[in-house]
């Protein structure tokens, strides 16, 4: 059957099934007289839409929802209000996110008074025992300079065990209690002693991972799922409908992905796992049909550890790190392409876009497959060579735009560490967009916030205009886009009859607010398959 | 029993004549007396125990708070009720009256048998070894944490560190030992032992590819090494050392031509060439092999499989024959944990032996098939030693899984190269077909099997 007698029959199925509903008054929703974004290839814009059984059924200008008002359980005047297809977030680390919305963030103390004021203060409000978690702490930030002592913590808090995270994760401190607590090796690197020989409670290297280890396998199921429910409220309220979960693994915990896995029936929106293991038996016994996400192939630039071909410009002795050879690499995308799974992993700096692209090329060679959809995930610092490989290869490039907002302006991180001349070049997604490589827009949450309309805004606003792309370009980032990028595009992405009734509600329209507003423009209602999740 | 029993490896326990008394005192009442018994009769200034428990701004109330529980713990204690005091107190000191005490302690014993390792060499010291391993229960007081207490809880840290420190230099000698005696089992469990308490420590992964590659199972070897790269990937997004990548690519280029290997490792036995299994198409294997010309000095073991899913179950049948077939006085010269070992199977070995059933202590599924393979094959490997073996095995089609695995193990560990199987059974079985992977399977209608 051609495309065209495919599209008609489509639509003869609809127009039979829009009568038979009709007949039975089951629609779920009329949203009319308002600016219907629809996000299909001819960009069409429509001024009202129909939901029925979770699907939509039709859409048009004019009138034409009318026939429908009488049968709806819910009709909506939008009043002008622009509606967009529910938004994707295409990067999330969903539980940790959540988690670390329990926790104490530390981000903003100025000294060791406070950062203890604010732990006395969580334990005031905790049950006795239950650990007290502390996220985003940098010394560097601090009066002192240093990390909180085990003995300073003991007494901020004596009948909880406490843990505080340096911002990357790397480095912790823990009170005696926690001490006590952890089955530690002693014999393991990274456990510092004071002079006499004893634990000071600061944990590196392997110590520091093993405790991450233990410690996020004593959280319960029923923390991590009040965590990802915490967090899938904070989705919902800024428009997302579905997002992909970057989740287990190193830096993580797999019982983080599990808890996903179990559950993911019970969540308001859609979530599409993504394992990150590079144990393809684990994945195949789940029957997913897609591995990685945050599968480190180096580190950030944050903490320079992303790995470049030249020194960082604030720190000589370092040009980042790459956590994989070439032959790893290549073994572990081959045997996964192989299976006939989707493969993605980070790859931030120069060197470990290199490093993936060669491995990708490395596994089509051998076993050329159509439409596998391999992704990159942040593809931040690429060279020309390395999009126009990307764009032969046929990959998806998963990247966060408000990564620029955060970072990218004049004097901020990327200049910092990178100097002017490799600051200029990151995160092209103009010449991207060019080759004709897809671009999904994520938030990396909880690195940025999840909040789609901020990675519109940049994409359009980027620091470096030459970078910059379209409004509608950037509205595909986060909606047909996010959904080719899972195989999804087929079912939700854009408003149109047949797809799922997931739809973002916004006060404004963002093809005709001032460009430099976008990121002001406010999500009014979030709906799931006809279902209202958050209305404004 | 003693009268005083305290155990400080692992959880807390005290026991007073056999019965625990743990709860009946304060957490800092167990703690000083701890302190006091870890001194082993050195006087300990009261000063210092109570700076150990009590903030010092008080002075008095520190000093009523140290006679209180020291009341409270020689009440628990029910000190002096034999006419003996055990914690004696003076006006600036206290201390353990250990003279004419019948107490006992973990410590103490840990120590004592350090101090008799450190005197002798190798194996000689291996019950020891094996004594100290099975009295570290868990680090030092285990769970037993006082809030608020700095300089106690600093001094149980670095005793934690100093004991767990001596007890994985035990199990590093032990390891040594039962590999260069050949006790792989044993030595494979003393390693996950030691993986368990840090799962990052990439020797260990080497140190168990290296025992599975002694026992010629290339299969665990190579898993082993599978399970260390997963390790450390997942939690240190790194890859295995060069070294062990190398040890990897020996194994893996093995792997391609295994024929090869075993020839190899065949060569390395006085056997080599020669066929261990023997087919029988008829139902008198025994005929059948002593009309072939077996002759001399031979043990023949007569065993039998069915067609039921019972894990062990030829093995446990196997037991019962050679208690059966084997005289008494060379049975008893197998050591008695070898027969505990398989009572696990096979009751009535109790019997045989005069063991008292004392309920199997619980192993993990890998570990009980490690020690039943280890013990049949100490077994099999001393009556080797005496006779030509002779197992025959009717129906071998239905052999369950684990007596199969053990089968192989047996036939490619034979350290003297007498043990020989007489097979009867459906010869395309898969069964069969394993074995064909590894060994030459010859009828024994043949010429040539010789004594």
């Amino acid at each position: 059957m051609s495309n065209i007698n495919l599209c008609v029959y489509f639509i003869a199925v609809f127009m039979v099934a829009s009568e038979r509903v009709v007949s039975m008054g089951e629609i779920d929703l009329v949203l009319y007289n308002g600016t219907v974004l629809t996000m299909d290839d001819s960009s069409a814009v429509r001024s009202w839409v129909v939901v029925s059984q979770g699907r939509i059924i039709d859409l048009g200008d004019g009138g034409g929802y009318k026939k429908y008002m009488d049968y709806a359980n819910e009709a909506i005047d939008l009043d002008g209000k622009t509606v967009l297809p529910g938004f994707y977030d295409s990067h999330v680390h969903l539980v940790q996110t959540g988690l670390n919305m329990l926790d104490v963030d530390l981000s903003g103390v100025k000294n060791i008074s406070e950062l203890l004021a604010l732990i006395e203060k969580k334990a005031r409000n905790m049950p006795a025992g239950e650990l007290i978690r502390g996220i985003g702490f940098d010394e560097l930030h601090l009066e002192e300079q240093r990390m909180p002592t085990r003995y300073e913590l003991d007494e901020c808090a004596p009948n909880n065990p406490i843990w505080i995270n340096r911002v990357e994760y790397h480095t912790s401190v823990v009170n005696s209690l926690a001490l006590h607590q952890l089955s530690l090796p002693y014999n393991l690197e990274g456990i510092a002693r004071d002079e006499r020989n004893i634990p000071t409670g600061l944990l590196t290297g392997k110590a520091g991972a093993l405790v991450r280890n233990q410690i996020f396998s004593t959280i319960p199921d029923q923390t991590r799922l009040k965590a990802v429910n915490k967090a899938l409220n904070r989705a919902v309220e800024n428009g997302i409908t579905t997002l992909n979960a970057m989740e287990g693994g190193f830096n993580f915990h797999d019982k983080d992905a599990e808890t996903i896995f179990n559950n993911k029936e019970v969540f308001p929106i859609d979530i599409v796992l993504f394992y990150q293991t590079v144990n393809i038996d684990k994945v195949l016994s789940k029957k997913l049909p897609r591995i990685g996400g945050c599968i480190f192939l180096d580190g950030s630039f944050g903490s320079r550890t992303a790995a470049l071909t030249e020194a960082y410009c604030d720190d000589a002795s370092t040009s980042g790190v790459l956590f994989f050879s070439q032959e790893e690499l290549n073994e572990f995308v081959l045997n996964a392409h192989t299976n006939n799974l989707q493969v993605t992993v980070h790859a931030i700096g120069t060197r470990a876009i290199e490093q993936i692209l060669t491995a990708y090329e490395y596994a089509q060679s051998i076993y050329p497959r159509a439409d596998h959809r391999h992704r990159i995930e942040h593809f931040e610092l690429p060279l020309e060579e390395h999009i126009d490989r990307a764009a032969r290869l046929g990959l998806i490039l998963s990247m966060q735009p408000a990564y620029e907002y955060f970072w990218g302006n004049k004097g901020g991180m990327y200049q910092t560490r990178l100097g002017p001349e490799r600051s200029s070049r990151t995160n092209p997604f103009r010449q991207i967009l060019e080759r004709g490589i897809i671009i999904a827009g994520g938030s990396d949450s909880d690195v940025t916030p999840m909040n789609p309309l901020l990675g519109i805004h940049t994409a359009v606003n980027h620091p470096k205009a030459e970078y910059s792309v379209d409004v509608m370009q950037a509205l595909k980032f986060y909606t047909i886009n996010g959904a080719r990028a899972v195989f999804e595009e087929r079912r939700k992405g854009s408003i149109e009859a047949g797809k799922l009734g997931d739809m973002v509600v916004l006060d404004q329209n963002p093809l005709e607010v001032n460009k430099a507003h976008i990121k002001d423009i406010k999500v009014m209602a979030t709906i799931k398959e006809g279902n209202i999740l958050f209305m404004r | 029993m003693a009268r005083h029993e305290i155990y400080m490896l692992g959880n807390l326990r005290i026991l007073l004549n056999g019965r625990p008394i743990t709860d009946k005192m304060s957490n800092k009442a167990a703690g000083i007396l701890c302190y006091l018994v870890f001194h082993r009769g050195r006087p300990v200034s009261r000063d210092k125990l109570a700076c150990f428990f009590w903030d010092s701004g008080n002075i008095e109330a520190v000093r009523y708070n140290m006679r209180y529980n020291l009341w409270a713990l020689r009440k628990a204690l029910m000190d002096g009720h034999d006419g003996h005091q055990l914690i004696i107190t003076q006006k600036d000191r206290c201390r353990l009256n250990l003279d004419g005490t019948d107490i006992y302690v973990d410590v103490f014993e840990m120590e004592d048998l350090l101090e008799a390792v450190n005197q002798k060499e190798g194996f000689s010291s291996l019950k020891q070894l094996e004594r100290i391993k099975g009295i570290y229960r868990g680090d030092f007081l285990e769970g037993f944490y006082i809030k608020n207490c700095p300089e106690w809880n600093d001094w149980l840290f670095y005793e934690r560190q100093r004991f767990q420190r001596k007890y994985f230099e035990v199990l590093c000698q032990l390891t040594s030992i039962y590999k260069s005696e050949g006790y792989y089992l044993k030595c494979i469990e003393v390693l996950e032992e030691m993986l368990r308490h840090n799962p990052l420590q990439e020797e260990l992964y080497v140190e168990l590819i290296k025992v599975y590659l002694e026992l010629g199972d290339r299969k665990s070897a190579l898993n082993q090494y599978k399970r260390c790269c997963s390790v450390l990937r997942e939690e240190l997004n790194v890859g295995p050392m060069d070294s062990t990548k190398r040890i990897y690519e020996e194994i893996a280029k093995l792997d391609k031509r295994p024929e090869g290997y075993l020839q190899e490792k065949t060569q390395e036995t006085p056997c080599s060439g020669k066929a261990k299994i023997f087919y029988s198409q008829g139902k008198n294997i025994r005929g059948d092999v002593v009309q072939k010309g077996v002759r001399g000095n031979t043990l023949a073991l007569d065993t039998r499989c069915y067609p039921i899913k019972v894990s062990y179950y030829w093995i446990s049948g196997l037991i019962e024959e050679m208690v059966a077939a084997v005289p008494d006085e060379v049975l008893e010269e197998i050591p008695l944990h070898y027969w505990a070992d398989l009572a696990r199977l096979n009751l009535r070995v109790l019997d045989a032996f005069g063991l008292a059933s004392s309920g199997c202590d619980y192993l993990s599924p890998e570990m009980e098939k490690s020690r039943i393979f280890n013990a049949m094959l100490r077994i099999l490997n001393h009556l080797s030693s005496k006779w030509m073996v002779w197992i025959w095995v009717k129906d071998f089609h239905y052999i369950d899984g684990s007596s199969l695995d053990f089968l192989k193990l047996a036939l490619f560990s034979d350290e003297n190269s007498r043990l020989f199987l007489a097979v009867t059974g459906e010869r395309e079985d898969l069964r069969f077909k394993e074995m064909e992977k590894y060994f030459l399977i010859e009828m024994l209608d043949k010429e040539g099997v010789q004594g």
